[in-house]
């Protein structure tokens, strides 16, 4: 299969690159660590055992680890992981978000809850957690979060390819970014896809979009959907297609892209969708 | 491992072109993968004490972003399913619970994990209120999976006797047990798998053990799931394809099956449990599950994985600060390797050269406290490969 272009081929490559130290900030009241922990992309899973299969699905650089003590009984710690760039980054992050979380102003975008605070920012993502859940640790995790963010400087805005899906019936806060198995099949791996959930009546279906680079290259990947190699996909044109292991796919090459549509129950969700 | 491969997943998609808006209707579907699946007998295995009887393959993390795969999983003969609370940040439970209600909670054998923040250089947990920390995350199990229950709880990623022990950790297992929230206590591990299954087998509160076996462990791995077994405990093996690749730049994958058929030839290993992510992996993992022996090609698959993976190190730097003397073990590793796999001991002996190591290095510690991921003997590596430092180079090319 052709590779698209080498921004996209990254997406799916895991690399080990050490980088140096981050300025972990310093808040009053709190003690932090002497030492950044750092880990590669062998050495993970000894922190985060299985879990770590998830992050070295996107392209992981490395994680730091600290922790912030009061008292020697009140703690918190962060990771921050660091990917490639934003898409990668946000794809663990999307992984992870629960979908009725609630959320902050924080980095590009991050939610919270008693014991835990997680937010994207830019090219990290950024996980901290306690062991105490009162107002006052809380306030210490959002401030040394807050003075993180000002030093890492992310993007604000999450990657664009998300504001081409139509928002009507979308499910907030569903969009994902693909990198490994898409629809179960290994041979997208070399693409990335964005994806996001539609409510359908009671049912949900999924829209996504695999950026191709250009028509050619869009053309190309729509065709390995088709039994006939001899067809060469229409722009605009929609395709229903039979998969013995997902259903009826709704396909077209729009815009460089390949949209579609799956586990719809109605072709006319598929058709509002891809239009 | 094999693909997929294009002209397969084609000869079984059939395809209608329309024009602008226009929709056909359904275009018939031949026989899928799946159903071929569905129709395997699987071989079963007793979970030790539980009396629980389990295909020999089961299902480990799900793929969360593909419902289709995942309810394929579910139909598939497959009954036990491995989860935990830090997959995804309660994802994986999330859609364990989604299924459990589709298929029915009775027909499945599930397990979740519950992991308590533990200081592995102090030997303590973090929270000062264990019991409480593990029955407030049991308990968002149990809602993320809309069930009142689990068949087994894992107190997860022990590493030492001290976590295995803990009279708290111990307490809270039992009371959830005793509280009806699970039937079976288990114990879940990746390092020092002989000290802490030795610990567990003490304890006498676990059922279950979870411990990573594969074709990289050493006979200390195989004689800890036996003395598990000994002692009436269910063995669940995990990590049984060592990363899934025998080289660091990924491009030499393990395969999958004879990795697999290997773990399953230990009468000791009661089950294995195995990420899903594909519906190809699905079919290759219910063929496993359906005859376990070997065929010639698997054999000699595992032969070479077995060779490569005997001198590749992967670099992970665990065992860095476990060496009093801060030796560079990575790169003395990467020098055996050179040595005795490559066949080219010059280089060998630049690296060993490069940081001054001495033959005599290792005299000075009785036993080696390092403690190798790949279950490398360090010691005996780092003194064989010390000795090339006084052979003169016209002996080495």
């Amino acid at each position: 299969m052709k590779r698209i272009n080498s921004f996209f081929l990254s997406l799916c490559f895991i690399t080990s690159v050490y980088a140096g130290d981050i300025l972990f900030p310093d808040i009053e009241g709190w003690q932090k660590n002497a030492r950044v922990d750092h880990y590669n992309a062998d050495s993970l899973w000894t922190l985060i055992d299985g879990a770590a299969e998830t992050f070295l699905q996107f392209r992981y650089v490395e994680m730091q680890r600290m922790e912030y003590w009061q008292n020697d009984s009140v703690y918190f710690e962060l990771h921050v992981y660091e990917y490639a760039d934003e898409f990668n980054a946000f794809g663990i992050y999307a992984e992870e978000r629960p979908e009725d979380a609630a959320f902050i102003a924080l980095g590009t975008e991050g939610y919270a809850d008693d014991y835990s605070v997680n937010f994207l920012a830019g090219q990290y993502y950024i996980k901290m957690h306690t062991n105490n859940s009162s107002g006052e640790v809380r306030n210490a995790m959002l401030e040394v979060a807050s003075l993180l963010t000002s030093r890492l400087n992310p993007s604000p805005a999450l990657p664009a390819v998300l504001s081409l899906f139509p928002p009507a019936n979308k499910i907030p806060h569903s969009e994902k970014l693909i990198v490994k198995n898409f629809l179960g099949y290994d041979f997208f791996n070399d693409y990335p896809v964005f994806q996001m959930r539609y409510r359908e009546g009671k049912n949900e279906c999924f829209l996504f979009i695999i950026p191709a680079g250009n028509d050619e290259n869009a053309g190309k990947l729509m065709s390995f959907f088709f039994e006939d190699q001899k067809i060469s996909p229409a722009a605009g044109t929609v395709y229903k297609v039979k998969d013995p292991n997902n259903g009826i796919l709704y396909l077209c090459r729009k815009d460089n892209s390949v949209w579609g549509v799956y586990n719809a129950r109605s072709q006319k969700t598929a058709k509002i969708l891809l239009q | 491992m094999a693909h997929l491969s294009k002209r397969n997943f084609l000869k079984k998609i059939a395809l209608a072109g329309l024009a602008g808006a226009a929709f056909s209707p359904e275009v018939k579907a031949g026989i899928s993968d799946t159903e071929e699946i569905q129709k395997r007998k699987l071989q079963t295995r007793v979970l030790g004490r539980t009396g629980l009887k389990v295909p020999v393959m089961s299902s480990g993390a799900l793929p969360v972003e593909n419902i289709n795969l995942v309810r394929e999983i579910f139909k598939s003969g497959i009954r036990h399913v491995d989860s935990a609370l830090v997959y995804k940040e309660g994802k994986n439970d999330e859609m364990v619970g989604k299924m459990l209600k589709e298929f029915g909670r009775k027909k499945f054998i599930v397990a979740s994990k519950v992991q308590n923040d533990f200081d592995y250089t102090a030997k303590k947990f973090l929270s000062d209120n264990i019991g409480r920390e593990f029955e407030t995350k049991l308990d968002r199990i149990l809602s993320l999976m809309q069930t009142d229950y689990l068949d087994i709880l894992y107190v997860h990623d022990a590493r030492c006797r001290e976590q295995a022990l803990h009279p708290e950790i111990m307490a809270a297992a039992e009371k959830a047990k005793k509280a009806g929230k699970t039937r079976f206590i288990g114990i879940s591990t990746h390092e020092n798998i002989p000290e802490v299954v030795q610990a567990a087998c003490e304890a006498g509160i676990y059922d279950v053990v979870l411990a990573s076996y594969n074709f990289r462990s050493g006979e200390e791995v195989k004689k800890a799931f036996a003395m598990a077994v000994e002692h009436g405990m269910g063995t669940v093996a995990m990590k049984t394809l060592a990363g899934g690749y025998l080289d660091k730049e990924r491009t030499k994958p393990v395969n999958m099956t004879a990795a697999l058929k290997y773990v399953l030839q230990d009468p000791n290993v009661h089950t294995i449990i195995k990420g899903i992510y594909t519906f190809e992996d699905l079919k290759k993992i219910m063929e496993v599950a359906s005859d376990i022996r070997m065929t010639g090609e698997e054999e000699k698959a595992l032969e070479e994985a077995k060779q490569y993976a005997g001198l590749y190190c992967k670099g992970c730097t665990v065992c860095l600060p476990m060496c009093p003397k801060n030796l560079p073990i990575p790169d003395m590793m990467r020098a055996y390797m050179y040595t005795y796999g490559y066949g080219e001991p010059l280089r060998g002996k630049e690296l060993v050269t490069k940081h001054g190591i001495e033959p005599s290095v290792c005299n000075d510690c009785e036993e080696c406290t390092v403690r190798c991921a790949m279950g490398f003997s360090v010691k005996e590596r780092i003194r064989d490969i010390a000795r090339l430092r006084d052979v003169p180079d016209e002996f080495l090319a």
